[in-house]
């Protein structure tokens, strides 16, 4: 049975709505999103299946497991909605394919962009203003979000527009901007150890009439020498079997607290 | 690690995602990565869909499970540090019967899906996996069970031990 | 200095709204130097909140709870940070040496709201085989309660039970263990660095890296000067993959190694 075009763009609306502000409020370690996938399903799905039957079917098939970065869900659920609107019930199978299938991938995408690499952009610039008592830092980020909201909302229009399209379109230029990225946070996170981490050497040697102070030797040497070091050792500490994160923290509150002790680091 | 050059074995019914992509291939230093599995190799979607997220600068190999147990057999990787990501350890069983050297397999995540049973916090296995894992470590495979690199070794048979 | 009322009802509420934050809009609330610039502002020492926020961002640089781990909250760490470190009139090292135990504690509330959320998830099954559609929102929406209080209690009984906290922490910490923090706060983003670099394709692009640090180390160049610089490099990176795109579109036709079918 083939539905004609019930879905409005209010109803778009409703479940970008729905998505954006409430989408993961019951998440759980049972099925993740699948419940918050299926919340924002609803306006749609009561539009397209006003059989009880086929709403069970519908509802069912939304709960199950879902787990995505939830910036780039909006894709398949834009994608998902045009499927359904077409073809009804019967798409439901096809719907959970490309829900499970495009949900690792999208998520992998997103995490790595938008997870890791431009919030260590946008934070990494944060926290060094807001160390030199500067909030830029929060309003860089309120823009970033600004635009990512926006771009959900294009996300959802064009998965509704052009299905998977955009995922085979999209693919080589993500993965370029994807390194490209990667490289303007590097460039970042190289000037933040010098900038950020602080490590003086207070220690001051004096024979006879020569004061030398160790640290200024240090600064000869290399500047931020120390702060270098310490990345390195935690960076290898922390490709030891056994090492976590928080572990590694302790190492450092062990280390601070010993060497701040004894006057070697102040 | 290997000599066919598979040096990572992870079992992830999402495939490459978020975790495997950032975390797993640093941590060993991937050159490729290879998911084997019969509806990828057969789906363009989600083949695009897998490329978008294969990190830069790494090979891809989205293939079905006997082209790869007929790559790997016939030495095509030796050399290189293959990332190998299975959907399910039904598809491990099969690379096993077909004659490639796994070494350890990792798990990741298996979802909960109708008749899982929960073994570890994301893992869930249907009876016919939970089979295959039994028969992986009759096999002489390690079983673990690491989410992130930064986990700590996790044996697997110890959970299936715990349900029976 | 007493901490008033409506300052722990503006914390505890800016906590419960910053958790439902990162999980839906994520305009930035749940990050450690929003917190601390908040609690800065609410208690009245917007530096001390921006310092003990930075200090803890720093910390988890590119940090996220990929596939639902779990990761320090170091957003209600910061809240609690600032506001008892102005309780108490100490400076940001005691903040630090509060907060970044606190914040790893806190991880456990994160795995049991997600937890309690399951029961969430039951009561949604039920109601999905009687098609009960309001009753499905409904409880979905409950969720955002648990999240919420999840981070909201904690801050709140800190904070409410914040002048016994700091008396005792004052009477009890000597001044060793105070120099000591202070030097923690120093070094502890290098482990958010660390951490970071594991996350990023560092062997591979090490040369940027080592060029961000000529570039602040020797030459001193403000950060968003080095932001200029790494976005030219990411240019010339994006241009360049461009052109290999090109040539391995063509070799793969003729059965290059890279690309598997």
């Amino acid at each position: 049975m083939k539905m004609s075009d019930k879905i409005t763009s209010k109803d778009l609306r409703k479940v970008r709505y729905r998505w954006l502000l409430f989408g993961e409020a019951s998440w759980n370690y049972e099925k993740m999103q699948g419940l918050g996938y299926c919340y924002s399903m609803i306006p749609v799905l009561k539009k397209l299946y006003t059989n009880k039957e086929d709403m069970k079917i519908a509802l069912k098939t939304h709960n199950q497991f879902f787990n995505c970065h939830q910036e780039f869900t909006e894709i398949i659920l834009g994608a998902d909605i045009a499927m359904e609107e077409k073809n009804g019930i019967e798409s439901m199978e096809a719907v959970s394919a490309v829900k499970t299938g495009l949900m690792g991938p999208l998520a992998g995408i997103g995490d790595t962009l938008f997870g890791v690499i431009a919030n260590t952009i946008i934070f990494s610039i944060g926290s060094y203003m807001a160390l030199q008592g500067n909030p830029l830092g929060i309003w860089i980020n309120l823009i970033w979000a600004a635009f990512r909201i926006v771009l959900r909302g294009w996300f959802l229009k064009t998965g509704y527009r052009d299905g998977t399209k955009i995922v085979t379109s999209m693919g080589a230029t993500l993965n370029r901007i994807t390194e490209a990225a990667s490289v303007l946070g590097l460039t970042v996170v190289g000037a933040l150890i010098p900038s950020v981490i602080r490590a003086n050497i207070p220690l001051v040697f004096e024979a006879g009439e020569v004061t030398m102070e160790l640290q200024s030797v240090i600064d000869q040497m290399m500047p931020a020498l120390i702060p270098v070091l310490l990345v390195v050792l935690v960076y290898w500490l922390l490709g030891r079997k056994g090492m976590s994160s928080s572990k590694a923290i302790l190492i450092v509150i062990a280390i601070s607290l010993v060497l701040g002790g004894f006057g070697i680091l102040g | 690690m290997s000599s066919n050059g598979i040096i990572h074995v992870r079992i992830d019914d999402r495939l490459i995602h978020g975790q495997v992509a950032v975390f797993w291939c640093n941590a060993v230093n991937a050159t490729r990565i290879m998911v084997a599995n019969d509806d990828v190799a057969a789906n363009e979607l989600q083949k695009s869909a897998l490329r978008l997220v294969v990190p830069a600068g790494l090979s891809s190999s989205l293939i079905s499970v006997d082209t790869a147990i007929a790559n790997i057999c016939a030495g095509k990787y030796i050399g290189q540090k293959v990332i190998l990501v299975l959907k399910s350890p039904l598809d491990a069983v099969r690379m096993l019967r077909g004659g490639v050297e796994l070494g350890i397999v990792n798990s990741g995540n298996l979802s909960v899906r109708e008749g899982t049973v929960n073994l570890k916090k994301n893992i869930n296995v249907t009876t016919a996996e939970l089979e295959a894992f039994k028969q992986l470590h009759a096999a002489g495979i390690k079983l673990t069970a690491k989410l992130v690199p930064d986990n700590a070794e996790d044996d697997l048979m110890d959970y299936i031990k715990k349900l029976e | 200095m007493q901490i008033a009322l409506w300052q722990v009802l503006a914390l505890s509420l800016y906590a419960f709204l910053a958790i439902n934050d990162i999980i839906h809009m994520d305009l930035g609330l749940n990050r450690p130097l929003f917190a601390g610039f908040f609690a800065g502002l609410v208690m009245g020492d917007i530096g001390l909140g921006l310092a003990i926020g930075a200090t803890l961002q720093l910390m988890v640089l590119g940090v996220a709870t990929f596939g639902g781990s779990s990761m320090p909250d170091f957003m209600s760490a910061a809240l609690i940070g600032t506001a008892l470190s102005v309780i108490a009139n100490e400076g940001m090292e005691f903040g630090i040496g509060l907060a970044v135990p606190v914040g790893m504690l806190l991880i456990q509330l994160d795995v049991f709201a997600r937890f309690i959320n399951t029961f969430i998830q039951h009561r949604a099954d039920a109601y999905t085989e009687k098609c009960e559609l309001k009753k499905i929102e409904r409880i979905h929406l409950l969720g955002l309660f648990t999240w919420g209080l999840s981070r909201a209690l904690p801050v709140a009984i800190c904070l409410i039970f914040g002048n016994e906290i700091t008396q005792t922490l004052t009477n009890i910490m000597p001044a060793w263990l105070m120099s000591g923090l202070k030097v923690a706060g120093g070094l502890l983003p290098a482990v958010g660095i660390a951490i970071l670099l594991k996350y990023l394709p560092t062997k591979k692009y090490i040369p940027y890296m080592l060029f961000g640090f000529l570039l602040a180390a020797y030459l001193k160049i403000p950060m968003l000067g080095i932001a200029i610089a790494g976005v030219a490099f990411a240019i010339l990176v994006f241009g360049r993959s461009g052109k290999q795109a090109a040539v391995v579109g063509s070799l793969a036709n003729e059965g290059g190694m890279d690309e598997d079918e």
